[in-house]
């Protein structure tokens, strides 16, 4: 069982992504069984298979680096419960990072 | 914005927009607020005109190719006139106050290379022709070691290009985009680099100190968050400028630990951004603050910083004593002229005189990192204006003393005739 989730990338972010803006990706339903994909586990994943450059621009302390906004389907994640947040299929997910320069 | 001490219709506003998120969202809503409407009783908008100016920053930075375009259709999808500068126009005379001020101002450090104190000579020179200004702008830059001191060039040749355009297009306001999260990094950053003397001015949300030109920064009391959120909702596509800055680590200079350090801090205690924002934007302008501009970042200098530092700061002695009369021209009360003014006349070398005394703090802090470098005519212009004014202080003395001697040699020569 996998989940399909979009995910976006702007103001800087797309840097760390060889320049891709967005991308439709397959993850898995469960990367730590037994429990469900959470946002912690797919912060992970992308570090993991998506990131191109510098992990430490975009992780800090096992989350997302401060500065860098994260929407779940158009909702501050932050209303969702952060890395709680169980994904679901066909969420849509944009970082956009807020920080001087990217 | 206090719409209270506008006058409807009647000033022309300059706009800032370097496509980045926080000035989409200021042309945005600058864009809502001035529209006519047609429901409102009086039609008249708010600004008589809109001006957009984007400082084009891709040949020091790079960035993606379509960057231009897309900041020019940002504006032009909202019918606003907009001007792109490139960056290295600072170099040409055409940004300066007379506007044909073509000469540029080599500085040089007195050989003690990266002392605390250290008197910097300078020279005025026809800029050459051979060198292209994007070369001359890089050179500029690359004089600099640190970061920190690139950036700071970075934000005083913007400013200056912003100040001249918008003079030159008679705009009496110019609308920066600094959000609530800039100005709190903004008001440590400066604070560590020693410009805490001109502080108030930089994250005023209005001030009048650049004369005809108001500065004024309407998002001042919005956090980037918000901002970002705003610029997604509306579907406000912002392009990413990147900076000197862009993928290094955060130590990479002052202003990047700063915003790491408050970023980070607003993750885990969500009011510090507006915490020190708004006990900054406490601040006054102090009463010391005169006319008088530093050379190279237009902001306020104290007078004598250069004692001030010399005094604090561990130095070589022998540059230590004599820095506090560089020259003759400095001051009339430090005995040199006393002496006969043929004399007194060698040891000035007006080619070749120090300027530390004209620059703020900050920036002298910062010309210790610098070896030769060679600034914009802007500063060659600013010099030459306050060594005029410096030198018209002298000459008044002088004919005060001219005229009491003539009448003192009337009154001999009348006493002479009369005998």
């Amino acid at each position: 069982m996998s989940l399909k989730v979009k995910l976006s990338f702007s103001g800087g972010m797309e840097l760390l992504f060889n320049n891709n803006k967005s991308a439709e990706v397959k993850i898995p339903a469960s990367i730590n069984p037994p429990n469900p994909t959470n946002m912690q586990d797919l912060i992970f994943w992308i570090r993991d298979n998506l990131l191109k450059e510098r992990p430490g621009l975009f992780i800090s302390e096992n989350t997302v680096r401060p500065g860098i906004l994260v929407l779940i389907n158009e909702t501050d994640w932050e209303l969702e419960g952060e890395l709680d947040y169980e994904i679901k299929d066909g969420d849509d997910i944009v970082f956009i990072s807020t920080l001087h320069g990217g | 914005m206090e719409k209270a001490s506008l006058k409807p219709g009647a000033e022309k506003v300059l706009v800032a927009l370097s496509g980045g998120s926080s000035s989409r969202a200021m042309l945005q809503l600058l864009y809502e607020y001035n529209r006519e409407e047609p429901h409102k009783k009086s039609k008249k908008q708010v600004f008589k005109s809109v001006e957009v100016c984007f400082i084009d920053e891709s040949t020091i930075v790079g960035g993606e190719k379509d960057t231009v375009e897309n900041v020019l259709q940002m504006a032009q999808k909202l019918n606003y006139n907009i001007m792109r500068i490139p960056l290295e126009d600072i170099f040409s005379p055409d940004y300066t106050t007379s506007g044909i001020y073509d000469n540029v101002i080599k500085i040089s450090t007195d050989g003690v290379h990266r002392k605390p104190s250290q008197e910097l000579f300078h020279s005025i020179q026809q800029q050459s022709e051979n060198t292209s200004n994007r070369d001359k702008l890089k050179a500029l830059l690359d004089g600099a070691s640190k970061t920190t001191v690139k950036e700071d060039f970075y934000c005083f040749l913007k400013l200056s290009l912003l100040l001249q355009y918008a003079q030159r297009k008679d705009c009496t306001r110019l609308f920066l985009g600094d959000s609530s999260t800039r100005l709190a990094i903004k008001t440590i950053s400066l604070t560590s680099k020693g410009r805490g003397f001109s502080l108030p001015l930089e994250i005023a949300g209005e001030t009048q100190w650049f004369g005809d030109t108001k500065i004024m920064r309407p998002m001042k009391d919005m956090l980037s968050k918000e901002i970002g959120l705003y610029n997604q909702f509306l579907h406000l596509d912002s392009v990413f400028i990147p900076s000197l800055t862009t993928m290094l680590p955060p130590k990479a200079s002052i202003e990047r630990l700063t915003e790491d350090f408050i970023v980070g801090l607003e993750r885990d205690y969500p009011s510090t951004v507006s915490t020190v924002a708004r006990t900054a934007a406490k601040l006054k302008p102090s009463e010391l603050m005169q006319d008088e501009k530093c050379i190279i970042c237009l902001m306020p200098r104290q007078p004598n910083t250069k004692s001030w530092q010399d005094r604090f700061t561990v130095a070589n002695t022998n540059s230590a004593a004599y820095t506090s009369m560089p020259t003759c021209s400095s001051s009339f009360s430090d005995g040199c002229c006393n002496v006969t003014s043929s004399e007194c006349s060698k040891p000035v070398k007006r080619a070749n005189t120090d300027i530390s005394d004209l620059l703020c703090y900050g920036c002298r802090v910062n010309m210790r990192d610098v070896g030769d470098v060679t600034f914009p005519p802007y500063v060659a212009e600013k010099v030459n204006e306050q060594r005029q004014e410096e030198l018209r202080r002298q000459i008044e003395v002088f004919l005060l003393s001219d005229d009491e001697e003539e009448q003192g040699e009337i009154g001999k020569e009348v006493h002479i005739q009369k005998r």
